[in-house]
Parts: structure tokens; sequence; C-alpha cells
């Protein structure tokens, strides 16, 4: 009897780190993901009225997310875009009847620097999620027509809520896929007649997971 | 293969992404025009106007003005202007009675320096490497303006106010050039200042 317990207690003192590294296996393939992104942004509200109209093609983004639990993730995100747009003429009323034109080119630049907080909804390769990123970005706004150039810069906050798509391509004990989501990002940044600079992305990305 | 697509057309856009920054030609050898009028005057009364044929152009302090010639196709595009607008010109304001307003041009120009940025890295400090800008040429930069003042019942030695003013701004290229843009510039303070129509 007393070999039977100690047999026993022998084999469950061996087979106890397995069943915690099988615990452990549950969260791995998603337990840290990095994604690069590429974004598209087209300007809206006021930024899009009173400053540059255009879409930008110039954007990009990294992101780190940690679950925290089999659902949701945190984690921090860098983010860059630029805005820009020449007018071959625009017309700008003066106070007292006075009105200014002529060619202008404006660029605007958002550096955002966020915290993240995702849900995700299903599992499998397709993984739809909601998210949120609060946090600061630095604007940078440049206007010019001849020789004459106006800047105006400052840091201010964003919050950028999402809807997304992650697509996993290939997994194993590291998985890589494709990430694709919808942002709105909202902004304090104000300068000209522009009050909140704001606008709505689309985000392809690449990312590793492990 | 479907993945290669999608790599590919994200290449695509990252390339695209990267083209050149900055201002273009038609931005920085634009000309910038800006009117103003007297705030509440009434232009409908005015019916004839007289613009003196030479421009002048300061030349500083204790000196007289430089005086030349406004070149003929922007006194065309000014007159046309002011006929659309319903003005008559008149060839001498002392010859067949006096103007209702006179319009006098005034050129103004200055240089400007440009910089360039760079990180430059120094023998004589061991090569101590820091961030400067450094000078790379000049550019002349012109502005002419166009007042107009109103000269009714005024006599010699009269103070007479402005009723409208319009600049166009540039920076300056070669003279022909420069002329066309003149032009182009007054054509587009009178479009922009509808008030003046007196019909």
């Amino acid at each position: 009897m007393k070999t039977l317990i100690v047999r026993v207690a022998v084999l469950g003192a061996l087979l106890s780190p397995l069943a915690a590294r099988g615990q452990w296996e549950t969260y791995r393939p998603r337990q840290s993901m990095s994604i690069f992104n590429y974004e598209m942004s087209a300007p809206v509200g006021s930024m899009k009225d009173n400053y540059i109209k255009n879409t930008s093609w110039r954007g990009f983004s990294f992101e780190n997310r940690s679950m925290v639990s089999e659902r949701f993730s945190a984690g921090f995100a860098f983010g860059y875009n630029r805005f820009e747009q020449t007018y071959d003429l625009l017309t700008l009323d003066r106070p007292n009847g006075g009105v200014i034109s002529g060619p202008v080119y404006r660029y605007t630049d958002q550096l955002a620097v966020k915290a993240l907080v995702h849900a995700y909804f299903l599992d499998g390769p397709l993984r739809p999620y909601v998210g949120v990123g609060l946090g600061g970005v630095w604007s940078y706004a440049y206007s010019q027509t001849a020789d004459f150039a106006q800047a105006d810069d400052g840091f201010h906050f964003i919050a950028s809520p999402e809807l997304g798509l992650t697509f996993t391509a290939a997994r194993g004990a590291s998985s890589l896929g494709l990430n694709l989501a919808f942002r709105y990002n909202y902004t304090t940044a104000s300068y000209a007649k522009v009050t909140d600079a704001s606008n709505v992305a689309v985000v392809v990305g690449l990312f590793g997971a492990y | 293969m479907r993945t290669q697509r999608w790599l590919g057309a994200l290449g695509a856009a990252l390339i695209a992404s990267c083209a050149s920054y900055g201002a273009p030609d038609s931005v920085i050898f634009g000309q910038a025009v800006i009117t103003a009028p007297k705030p509440g005057f009434d232009y409908k009364p005015l019916g004839t106007y007289y613009l003196v044929p030479q421009y002048s152009e300061p030349r500083g302090e204790n000196l007289p003005p430089t005086l030349a010639d406004i070149p003929a196709a922007v006194v065309t595009a000014i007159d046309a202007a002011m006929e659309g607008y319903g003005y008559t010109a008149t060839t001498d304001p002392g010859i067949g009675g006096a103007p209702d307003v006179v319009l006098a041009m005034t050129v103004l120009t200055g240089t400007g320096q440009v910089y360039y940025p760079g990180y430059w890295c120094d023998y004589y400090y061991y090569y101590y490497c820091y961030y400067d800008w450094t000078y790379a040429g000049s550019y002349t930069y012109g502005m002419a303006v166009l007042e107009m003042t109103d000269v009714r019942g005024a006599a010699q030695g009269d103070a007479v106010p402005v009723v409208w003013a319009g600049a166009v701004y540039g920076v300056a290229t070669t003279a022909a050039y420069d002329t066309s843009r003149a032009v182009e510039g007054f054509t587009r303070a009178f479009n922009q200042s509808p008030y003046l129509d007196t019909h």
C-alpha cells in the first residue's frame, strides 16, 4: 500500500508541470501581438471643411497588444499620419469685406502615442474585435503661399475607437496574420479654423503573435 | 499567391507614400492677392477714374522714389476691369474735368534668404557633429499695391481717402513672367471686389 501511495505521489509530481504547461499553452498563441499597420485616413469635421480635404496615404502605426485574459488585451501604440493638400487657388474672406486669395500648400503631421484596450469575440483564424486607444498626439500644421509660411504645433488629446478583424494565416508556437480595422481618430488639436483635427482611417497591417 | 498580392499592394502603397514633401513651384511662384474696401463706402455714384501711368518704388528714407512706367499689359488689364465695372477712364485729371477716383500703383521689393538644414561634423573639433542651417542664397520678392483714392471735391494739397486697395505679392522671377503674373493678379484683385461695380 505504501508503495502504491509513493508511486502515485511521484507520478503526480512528475505530471504537475505538464499540467501547468498545458494551461499556459491555452494563452500562448496570442499572449503578445505586435502589429505594423499602414493607414489611409480621411479628414472629417472642421479639418475637412476648413483645412485639408485630401485623404492621407501616408500613415503608419505600430501596436503591441498583450492578452490579459482570453478575450481582452491591453497595450500601446505609436502612430503617424501626414495630411497634405495643394490648392491652386484658395479664396478667404477677411474682416471688413477684405479678401485674400492665392495658391496654398498645407500639410498636417500627427504623431500619436496611445494606450490600447481591445475585446475579441470569436476563436479561430478570424477574430473580430472592438477597441479604443487613448493618449496624446503631437500635431504640426503648416500653410504656405508664395514664400509666406505659417506653422502651428501643440500636444493634444486623442481618442481612437476602432472596429477590426485579425486573420491568423499561420498558427504555431508563433502566429502570423493580417489586421484590418476601421478607426475614428478624434483629437483636440486646433489651428487656423480647425477646432478638432479628426479623421477616419482604414488600417491594414501585419501581425506576429507569440 | 494571394498573400503575395496583398504584400505587393502594401509595398506599392508604402512606396507611393514616400513622395516628395514641400510646396510645389505653383505655390512658391504663385501670387497672393489681397483686397480691401473702405468699410461702408458707396461705390455706386462713382463714374470716372484716372490711372497714374507710372508706378513709384520707395528707396528708403531721404531718397526720392523711383518712377517707371506701368507695363502696358498691366494697364490694359486694369482698364478692362474698371470699364467692366462701369467706370470711364480720363486721360488726364486736368483736362475734361477731374476724375472721381485716382488709381496709383506702388511697388515694394525686398530680399529674402534661403537656408537649408543639415548635420555637420567639424574636423577641427574632433569631428564634433551638430545640426545647423546653412545659407543657400537669396531671392527677391515684390508687392505691387494699387490704391484707389476718392478725389471728388478735393482741392490741391488735400489729403484724399483711400477707398480701395489691391495688392499682388509674389517671389520675383523674370520681368516678362512677373508682368504676366501682375496681369493675372490685378485681374483677380478686381474679380474678388465685386462691390466696385457701379452698374
